[in-house]
């Protein structure tokens, strides 16, 4: 299901959260035709979202953090808390 | 396929995406997460050495991570621990080599099909 950036996210996150064992989450880059795929799926639902647009990546990181956070930690992570661990972090490093 | 180091794989997924821009067309990479209960390979080595610091209960799953392009393929297990880490790193080589994307400016819709 080819769905909007809002739409997608919001489900994949949602999906993330209820069936954490299943779902996995595919980032697809094809630099030959400057493309990128999202792609989430449980198995039963599959969520996609095409994109050619270099403003994506941020949007595309920010839902990485999610879905990375989810599945490190588990479907009840708190995800402010973990800003904040990285905010902290942050400030010794770069970038 | 083989299963890394979270570094080691940090590395071998920046020479992927290297990799893809100068191959011929066609081929893409793809990075995987997905929710696993697999442990990470060092677990046992570093359980001697810190004797467990109360966190291996907590974490009985973590994310399997997988990039594949062409027949290469790769991955890692992250733990919560590294999570944070990883996350960072992987964002920085994502954005740092997806530059084939399409600037603001030029044919601003032309996403929608």
């Amino acid at each position: 299901m080819l769905l909007e950036w809002d739409e997608f996210a919001a489900k994949a996150e949602e999906m993330a959260r209820r069936n954490p064992l299943h779902t996995r989450y595919v980032v697809k880059y094809k630099h030959a035709e400057g493309k990128m795929t999202l792609k989430a799926t449980d198995n039963e639902e599959c969520f996609t979202y095409k994109t050619n647009q270099a403003s994506d990546l941020k949007k595309m990181e920010k839902l990485n953090r999610i879905m990375s956070a989810v599945m490190a930690r588990g479907g009840d992570v708190d995800l402010d808390a973990l800003e904040d661990q990285q905010a902290q972090g942050k400030g010794k490093g770069k970038r | 396929m083989a299963v890394l180091e979270v570094n080691r794989f940090l590395t071998e997924l920046a020479g992927l995406y290297e990799k893809c821009k100068e191959g011929k067309a066609g081929k893409a990479v793809s990075l995987t997460m997905k929710r696993t209960d697999l442990k990470p390979k060092t677990r046992k080595q570093k359980k001697n050495k810190d004797e467990e610091k109360g966190e291996s209960g907590k974490d009985s799953y973590c994310c399997l991570v997988r990039a594949k392009h062409g027949k290469k393929k790769i991955s890692t297990i992250v733990s919560a621990k590294d999570h944070l880490y990883f996350l960072s790193a992987c964002n920085t080589i994502c954005k740092a080599h997806m530059d084939a994307l399409k600037r603001r400016d030029r044919s601003k819709r032309k996403a929608k099909k």
